[in-house]
């Protein structure tokens, strides 16, 4: 009787029922997608970072070293000699140095020269065939070989440069050895060589050059260059010092990743907080909305009200009659809200760049917890004043219309 | 049966509502009679246990109904007094049908199948059971208002001027039904009216001044 009384109240207005909980299901679809692509974020931004304690590359900006580097998301700062990298290979405080050469790129991704140990620090499996050995050999990402229709055996020509539009070296065809499973990293979107196979392309291309216009001399001192190199160290106390060693004695720039990246999310922290407070807002109208709604039919119920404390109902229960109206609004724009921030997720990761494996769940996440209080809370205050109203109904004098 | 004695009601201290002592057993039908603003509805209330007297006590099947506390009285209510309102008031968002079942409902006391097809059947309201209370007519409505008021065999049944809308077949009509639920139902029946057309019918009388 209670649900069905509930129920016939909730659709006697439906209207009104409807702006309440498609407000409250706004609010709550943009809080819940901000918390999961924040959460997201963060999980990515951690996984690429694998211990990663320190990025050591040319001088220039070391958010960009970072963001080049690590996330392959930026142009590198420059190259540095390998006589540079050799001093450094000298330090003792370094556990474990991954070096990065940038090549061309296939069709947007880039051609990474590295060792087989880049592959391992992300302990990347492979799901088809094995690490490359030789020259021109390369392992890829799983999202460039599904995008690409990539197999073991498969052949490509590589772009110049990082613009999928320069010109090709039609004359070095690459062959896929290995293709990985996917890892959520940003392996997903690399061409993986080894180092040599990055400075043969560029010698011959010097080469190619030489002949054409027959003015400038390769130097293989020049050619013989990395772009940058990712380190992991013995002991946190080596961070104090290392990277202000490097960049004071050396013409190499070091970077810490996890401070570039902080600030980072520092600067893109104010756009997120702002608009988890747009959509507090939102709720928090909402909540009004259902006071609103509860307040005005407050007016017209009374009289039912009081047929109901006549036909024995207390006082307490036509309160809470009340309070669960407001809960049933506020707990069915949740569930609507949360279907919704799932379609809007789904539907953002249709259309963003492919260039990026995003970690999304799309289950109940730990952030969808936190609202839930936040919902029940609204609907009580919105529904207290009401329901005081309701509980102190004067039965008397308002059969009596006065 | 009802007896209240030494009744006194003031809404304000310079004036008091004094009552003469009533009485009504199971079957019988007192009809209490008086001009408007002489404290007729008052004391319908004070009957229904809706609010106190300042002096004075109302016993219904030997409790007293100011001896209870909110709470029970709420219950009591449910289960022992039948209201019929003056004017007609219904959980609108609900069925004619869900209308009277929440009588029994809300007092917390099983609605007895046999009986109520018996009330639809007298009160002949089976065709309106699944409509809702605002789109019947005002007699139809006040069908349904009696139906809801005997449903759960009340040891009381209160009706607030019952037959005011209605033109002399139906309130003819109405006074039958209402006396002849009452009787089924092992009622008594107390009709608070200033309708000259119930003297006739009711010998039980007392008029308030």
């Amino acid at each position: 009787m209670i649900g069905k009384i509930l129920r016939g109240n909730l659709t006697f207005r439906p209207l009104t029922t409807i702006l309440s909980v498609s407000l409250l299901a706004f609010g709550v679809a943009i809080i819940s997608l901000l918390l999961l692509l924040q959460g997201a974020f963060q999980q990515k931004i951690d996984k690429d970072l694998k211990d990663i304690d320190l990025v050591v590359g040319a001088k220039g900006s070391p958010l960009q070293l970072v963001l080049s580097a690590v996330y392959h998301m930026d142009a590198p700062t420059g190259n540095i000699p390998m006589k540079e990298v050799e001093k450094l290979q000298k330090e003792r405080m370094i556990a474990e140095m991954i070096p990065l050469a940038y090549g061309d790129n296939f069709k947007g991704y880039r051609i990474l020269g590295t060792e087989p140990s880049l592959i391992e620090k992300y302990e990347a499996r492979f799901k088809e065939g094995k690490m490359f050995e030789k020259d021109f050999e390369v392992v890829v990402g799983t999202q460039v070989a599904r995008l690409q229709q990539l197999k073991v055996g498969s052949t490509f020509i590589g772009t110049h440069g990082s613009d999928a539009n320069a010109h090709d070296h039609d004359n070095h065809p690459y062959m896929v050895t290995g293709i990985l499973e996917p890892t959520g990293t940003v392996l997903d979107h690399l061409v993986i060589s080894n180092i040599h196979t990055v400075w043969a392309v560029h010698h011959t291309e010097e080469h190619y050059h030489e002949h054409q216009h027959d003015d400038t001399l390769a130097d293989e001192q020049d050619i013989e260059a990395i772009t940058a190199l990712l380190i992991k160290l013995k002991n946190p106390m080596a961070l104090m010092t290392l990277p202000r060693k490097i960049n004071e004695t050396t013409t190499l720039q070091a970077a810490v990743p996890s401070l570039e990246i902080n600030r980072l999310s520092g600067l893109l922290g104010i756009g997120i907080t702002t608009m988890q407070a747009i959509a507090l807002a939102i709720m928090i109208i909402s909540g009004f909305s259902v006071f609103i709604s509860l307040y005005n039919s407050m007016h017209d119920r009374k009289y039912e009200m009081a047929l109901m404390r006549l036909m024995g109902c207390s006082r307490n229960k036509l309160a809470l009659l009340i309070l669960a109206e407001a809960w049933i609004i506020t707990l069915t724009g949740f569930i609507t809200g949360w279907l919704l921030s799932r379609l809007g997720l789904w539907m953002i990761l249709q259309y963003v760049d492919t260039s990026q494996t995003w970690p999304v769940d799309y289950g109940f996440s730990t952030s969808d917890i936190k609202i839930i209080p936040v919902i029940i809370l609204i609907g009580t205050i919105s529904a207290i004043i009401p329901a005081i109203q309701a509980f102190r109904l004067n039965i008397t004098k308002t059969l009596t219309h006065e | 049966m009802i007896s209240a004695t030494g009744l006194q009601f003031s809404y304000q201290p310079s004036h008091v509502f004094k009552y003469p002592d009533i009485q009504c057993t199971v079957g019988e039908t007192l009809l209490v009679q008086g001009a408007s603003g002489c404290g007729k509805s008052t004391l319908l209330h004070l009957l229904a246990g809706l609010i106190k007297p300042s002096t004075g006590s109302v016993i219904l099947n030997g409790t007293d109904l100011c001896q209870l506390n909110n709470k029970k009285l709420d219950v009591f209510r449910g289960k022992e007094i039948g209201i019929i309102t003056q004017r007609f008031h219904f959980i609108e968002s609900v069925s004619v049908e869900d209308n009277i079942r929440s009588a029994g409902y809300f007092s917390g006391k099983p609605v007895d199948e046999a009986f109520l097809k018996a009330i639809i059947q007298s009160l002949k309201i089976s065709t309106l059971m699944d409509r809702k209370p605002l789109d019947l007519s005002i007699g139809e409505q006040q069908r349904v208002s009696i139906a809801r008021a005997v449903v759960n065999c009340p040891s009381l049944l209160l009706a607030d001027e019952p037959t005011s809308s209605l033109d002399d077949n139906n309130c003819q009509e109405v006074a039958r039904i209402l006396s002849g639920l009452a009787k089924e139902s092992g009622a008594a029946l107390i009709i608070v009216t200033h309708d000259e057309r119930l003297k006739r019918l009711f010998p039980h009388q007392i008029t308030l001044l």
